[in-house]
C-alpha cells in the first residue's frame, strides 16, 4: 500500500479532533495550550504533506510560520500562567471565575 | 522598487515602534512623557504617507496596498491615535510603563495593518498574530490585579484556538488547491468548490467569528474588555475589530466569493446569534466596561450584515459602520476611562448623577450611547440604516427584522445607563470630578466631533467608502 494525500489528511482530521476535544475538556492551563499545539501540529502536517504531493513549496514555507508562530504563542501563555499562578497558586480554568457573566 | 513604496506606511509605524522602544530605554524618568508625543507624531506620520501612496503591490502580490487597505488603515491609524490621547498619561492613571504599553500597541496596530492589506494567507496570519499577542499582553498588562491577568488568559486561550481553526481550514484549503495567494484562490474556488474545500471554508467562518467575537464564539470577549486596563479595552473593541473584518473581507469577498452563498448563509446566522445573545446578555451587566463588551458583540451582528448582503451597498455600508463605530465606541471609552480616572471605578454606580457632578461627561456618554442605539441624527443611525437597507436589498428580510429588533431592545440597557446619569441624584459621598485632563478633552472632542458630523452628513462618507471599494 501506497501513501496518498488522503491518508495524511485523515491523519491531521485526527490530530485536529483530539486537540479540539482537548481544548474542550481539559481544565488546566497548560493542558489546554497543549491542546492547541496539537491543532497546530495538524495544521503543519496538513502543509507539508500535501506541499509534498502537490509539487509546491508554498506549504512548507507556511509550515515553517505556523511552527514559529506557535513558539511565540506558548511563550507569551506560559509568561501569563506563571503571572496567574504567582497571584492565585493554581492555574485550573475552573478556578479562575473571577469573570463570570 | 515600487513594490517597496507600496509598505511605506507599515516601514514608518515600524521604525515609530522601534523608536518609542528605544526612546524609553534611554529617556530618564522624569521626561517618560514625552513618548506619548512621540507615538503620536509617528503615528500621523503613517497616516500622512498612507495617504499620499499611490496604491500598489508588494512582496509578489502577497502585499496589496488597495482603496479597502488604505480605507481600513486609516479606520486602524485614528484609534490607535485618539487612545494615545485619551490615556497620555497612562504611567500615571494605570501604574504600569508608558514605553512598553505604547510598543504593544503600536506593534498590534502594525500586525492589523498587515491585514487590511494582506492578499496572501501566510501574509494574513502572521498579521494576524502580531496583532493578537501585543494585545493579550497588553490586557494583562497588570498582572497584580487578578482580573486582568485572567482576562488575559482567556483572550489568549481562545484566540490561539480561534486561529488554530482558522489556520486548519487554510491548510484544507490549500491541500485541495496549492495556491495560498488571494486572487489565485478565487480562480480556484470558482472551479466548483470540492468537500474539502468547503470543510476549510467552515473552518475559516469559525475563525473569523472568534475574531471579531461573533456567538457562539464571542466567549473571550466580555471577560478580556473587562480585565484589561481600559485604554486598552477600547483599542480592542475598535481596530481589534476592524482589523477582523478586514480579515473577513479579504479571506471571505477577497478569495472566495464563488462560495459567497454558502459562507453568507452561515455568516446570517452568526450575525442573528450574535446580535440577540449580545443584547440579552447586556441587560443585567452592571460594570460598563462588560456591558460595551457585550453591546460590541451585537454590533459585530450588525456589521456581518454587510458581509451577508456582499454587494457594492452592503460592502460600503460595512466600512461606512466601522468609521461610525470607531467614533462612536470611542467616545464612549473616553467618558469610561474619565469617570475610571477620579472615582477608580466602572461599576455603573459610580456612574450615578453624573449629569450633575459633570455635564459634559454625561453629556459625552448620552451622545455615545444613543448613536450606538441608533438614534437619528447620530452616525450610529445612518450607518445601521444603510446596512439594513443593504441586507434588505440582498432578500435577507428575516435578517433586517432581527436586526430592527434588537436595536429597539439595545436601547433598553442604554437608556438604563442615561437614567443613571440623568435622573438618578448623585450620592453625597460620590467622589468629586475635577476638570478633565487637556488630552483627554481633545480626544473626546474628536469622538463628539465624529458622531455628529457622520450622522449629520454621511453622503461624502458613504462616497468615500464607496470609493475604497474600486479596486
Amino acid at each position: 500500500m501506497t501513501l496518498t494525500l488522503t491518508h495524511y489528511l485523515l491523519a491531521s482530521t485526527v490530530l485536529f479532533g483530539v486537540g479540539i476535544y482537548g481544548a474542550f475538556s481539559r481544565r488546566n492551563a497548560i493542558g489546554l495550550l497543549l491542546a492547541i499545539e496539537l491543532i497546530m501540529l495538524a495544521v503543519a502536517l496538513n502543509f507539508t504533506a500535501a506541499s509534498n504531493f502537490l509539487g509546491t513549496a508554498g506549504g512548507q514555507v507556511f509550515a515553517v510560520f505556523v511552527i514559529t508562530v506557535a513558539a511565540a504563542e506558548a511563550a507569551v501563555g506560559l509568561a501569563l500562567i506563571i503571572a496567574i499562578y504567582r497571584n492565585q497558586k493554581d492555574v485550573d480554568l475552573d478556578k479562575l471565575t473571577l469573570l463570570k457573566w | 522598487m515600487s513594490g517597496w513604496l507600496a509598505l511605506l506606511p507599515e516601514f514608518i509605524m515600524t521604525a515609530g515602534l522601534c523608536a518609542v522602544l528605544v526612546a524609553d530605554l534611554f529617556l530618564p524618568s522624569e521626561r517618560k512623557s514625552w513618548l506619548s508625543p512621540l507615538a503620536l507624531l509617528f503615528t500621523a506620520l503613517t497616516l500622512v504617507a498612507l495617504w499620499s501612496l499611490k496604491p500598489g503591490l508588494a512582496f509578489g502580490q502577497a502585499f496589496m496596498a488597495d482603496g479597502m487597505g488604505i480605507y481600513l488603515k486609516t479606520i486602524i491609524l485614528l484609534s490607535l491615535g485618539i487612545v494615545i490621547f485619551s490615556a497620555w498619561d497612562f504611567e500615571k492613571v494605570w501604574a504600569r510603563p508608558q514605553g512598553e504599553y505604547l510598543f504593544l500597541m503600536m506593534s498590534a496596530a502594525l500586525g492589523m495593518m498587515f491585514i487590511s492589506s494582506g492578499t496572501e494567507l501566510v501574509l494574513l496570519y502572521v498579521g494576524l498574530e502580531l496583532a493578537t499577542f501585543p494585545l493579550v499582553l497588553l490586557t494583562a498588562y497588570r498582572p497584580a490585579d487578578a482580573k486582568s491577568a485572567e482576562g488575559g488568559l482567556k483572550y489568549l486561550m481562545i484566540a490561539a484556538l480561534g486561529s488554530a481553526i482558522l489556520l486548519f481550514g487554510f491548510s484544507l484549503i490549500y491541500a485541495v488547491t496549492g495556491v495560498t495567494q488571494a486572487v489565485q484562490l478565487a480562480a480556484q474556488v470558482a472551479k466548483g468548490g470540492s468537500p474539502l474545500v468547503m470543510a476549510g471554508m467552515v473552518c475559516v467562518v469559525a475563525g473569523i467569528g472568534f475574531k471579531v467575537a461573533l456567538t457562539p464564539f464571542h466567549m473571550w470577549a466580555p471577560d478580556a474588555y473587562e480585565g484589561a486596563p481600559t485604554p486598552v479595552t477600547a483599542f480592542l473593541s475598535v481596530a481589534s475589530k476592524t482589523a477582523g473584518f478586514a480579515l473577513a473581507l479579504r479571506l471571505l469577498a477577497g478569495a472566495m466569493p464563488g462560495l459567497r452563498p454558502q459562507w453568507a448563509q452561515a455568516m446570517a446566522i452568526l450575525s442573528a446569534l450574535a446580535m440577540c445573545l449580545g443584547n440579552f446578555a447586556a441587560i443585567p451587566q452592571t460594570n460598563l466596561k462588560r456591558l460595551m463588551a457585550y453591546s460590541s458583540i451585537a454590533q459585530a451582528g450588525y456589521i456581518v450584515m454587510g458581509l451577508v448582503a456582499f454587494d457594492t451597498i452592503g460592502l460600503s455600508s460595512l466600512l461606512y459602520y466601522l468609521a461610525a463605530y470607531l467614533f462612536t465606541n470611542l467616545g464612549a471609552f473616553a467618558v469610561i476611562m474619565a469617570v475610571e480616572r477620579f472615582t477608580g471605578s466602572s461599576e455603573l454606580s459610580a456612574y450615578t448623577g453624573l449629569a450633575q457632578r459633570s455635564p459634559r461627561l454625561a453629556l459625552g456618554l448620552l451622545l455615545a450611547l444613543l448613536s450606538l442605539a441608533g438614534i437619528p441624527p447620530l452616525a450610529g443611525f445612518a450607518a445601521k440604516f444603510y446596512l439594513f437597507a443593504a441586507a434588505y436589498g440582498q432578500g435577507y428580510g428575516w435578517l433586517v427584522i432581527i436586526g430592527v429588533l434588537n436595536s429597539a431592545l439595545s436601547l433598553y440597557y442604554y437608556l438604563r445607563v442615561i437614567r443613571v446619569m440623568y435622573i438618578l441624584p448623585p450620592e453625597p459621598n460620590a467622589p468629586a470630578i475635577p476638570k478633565m485632563p487637556w488630552a483627554l478633552a481633545v480626544a473626546m472632542l474628536i469622538c463628539m466631533a465624529g458622531i455628529l458630523v457622520l450622522g449629520a452628513y454621511p453622503g461624502p462618507f458613504v462616497d468615500m467608502a464607496r470609493a475604497a471599494l474600486v479596486p
